[in-house]
């Protein structure tokens, strides 16, 4: 093998890792902050005529249901876990989902309002590879969904 | 000559390793090969062929034949996300060894077994332990590291269940605790958030206050 193409595939490995790792960190949110500031609108928000741990024992089994994944092909390590935080004395309760590199996909905080309402808040992040009014549309899709997740009503996924 | 001598101490040491026992005074006592207890005092007197069921059963009444004419409570560990999953990072769960010197016996783990109960599944099960005051030494740990923490006169109620578990703060480190709880059926019984944490009848005990072992 030549010292040129020896080179090469040493650039073409060092590009490799750079592509995997960093630039998913550069685009995507690396902290709850992050994701907070960048969210589609500032994040969606809604008060829900439920009590806020049903609220979060919904969404939670909806989330591992059908939002955590892991990645069965072989060599792929892509994988979204669930985080949930039901915090009591705070009377609040907040659910992450984080993907490879800790990267966030989105945050829902939960936080219980007079007469055992809830306010559902949903942090999502923006994809850099589609437009403002994509984005704004497919998060409303998701608000929709998130909320009849809270509820308890997706069929597919409570 | 002098390799002679060494060669059998340094293969000794290499195939039945040895541990370290750090006690809270800083007082190290090093390089000890293992003394293994006999399995008698470790396992539950089970056939390794019986069902998870009955090993489980087995382990929840092992202390009952101790304390006869004896009322009898529930005590088990905090079902910690990391206890829910079994690989190499899975921590040792917090269970209790010891109660008055009454050793808690676990199921012996066969290898390639398919009716083995985990020590992360045993320690999410109620133990029975009994009424009144009773001194304690609980164990944990970490890959090689096992931590012997002391509770003593822990008063267990009747009527009421007990919870092992950890609150943790950087300028504290570990500090074990056991609490009256409360169960929360709308999430699953191994999901942290099944078990309401009412009242804290022990709190504050250092993790590893009787010693720590490391095994090389």
């Amino acid at each position: 093998m030549s010292e040129f193409t020896k080179s090469v595939f040493k650039l073409g490995l060092l590009f490799s890792i750079l592509v995997s790792s960093g630039c998913v960190r550069m685009m995507l949110p690396t902290s709850e902050t992050q994701l907070i500031q960048q969210s589609v609108d500032g994040g969606h928000k809604i008060e829900l005529e439920m009590n806020y741990v049903d609220a979060y024992a919904n969404l939670k089994r909806a989330y591992d249901k059908c939002v955590a994944y892991r990645s069965r092909v072989p060599n792929d390590t892509s994988y979204i876990v669930i985080d949930g935080q039901l915090e009591r004395d705070k009377h609040q309760a907040t659910i992450e989902a984080k993907a490879n590199y800790g990267t966030y996909v989105s945050k829902v905080n939960l936080k219980e309002l007079q007469d055992g309402k809830t306010l559902l808040t949903l942090y999502l992040s923006k994809s850099k590879l589609l437009t403002e009014n994509k984005n704004a549309e497919l998060s409303q899709k998701r608000f929709v969904q998130e909320q009849l997740r809270a509820l308890g009503n997706d069929p597919k996924c409570n | 000559m002098q390799f002679k001598l060494l060669l059998p101490f340094v293969l000794s040491v290499t195939f039945v390793g040895c541990a370290v026992t750090k006690t809270p005074e800083g007082r190290s006592i090093g390089m000890l090969s293992i003394t293994s207890e006999p399995k008698h005092e470790r396992y539950l007197n089970i056939d390794s062929s019986a069902s998870k069921a009955d090993k489980i059963q087995m382990y929840r009444d092992q202390l009952v034949g101790n304390y006869p004419k004896q009322d009898f409570t529930f005590i088990r560990t905090f079902p910690y996300r990391a206890y829910q999953s079994y690989d190499s990072l899975t921590p040792r769960p917090y269970m209790i060894h010891t109660i008055d010197g009454h050793r808690v016996k676990v199921a012996e783990f066969i290898m390639f077994g398919s009716k083995n109960v985990l020590l992360t599944e045993l320690a999410q099960q109620d133990l029975k332990v009994p009424v009144g005051m009773h001194d304690l030494v609980i164990v944990n740990g970490f890959k090689s590291t096992s931590h012997y923490t002391e509770i003593k006169n822990v008063n267990f109620e009747k009527g009421k269940k007990y919870v092992i578990g950890v609150d943790y703060s950087k300028q504290t480190g570990t500090r074990l605790y056991i609490a009256e709880y409360e169960i929360d059926q709308r999430f699953q019984e191994n999901e942290p958030e099944y078990i309401v944490i009412k009242k804290k009848i022990v709190e504050g005990i250092e993790q590893g206050n009787l010693k720590h072992v490391r095994i090389y």
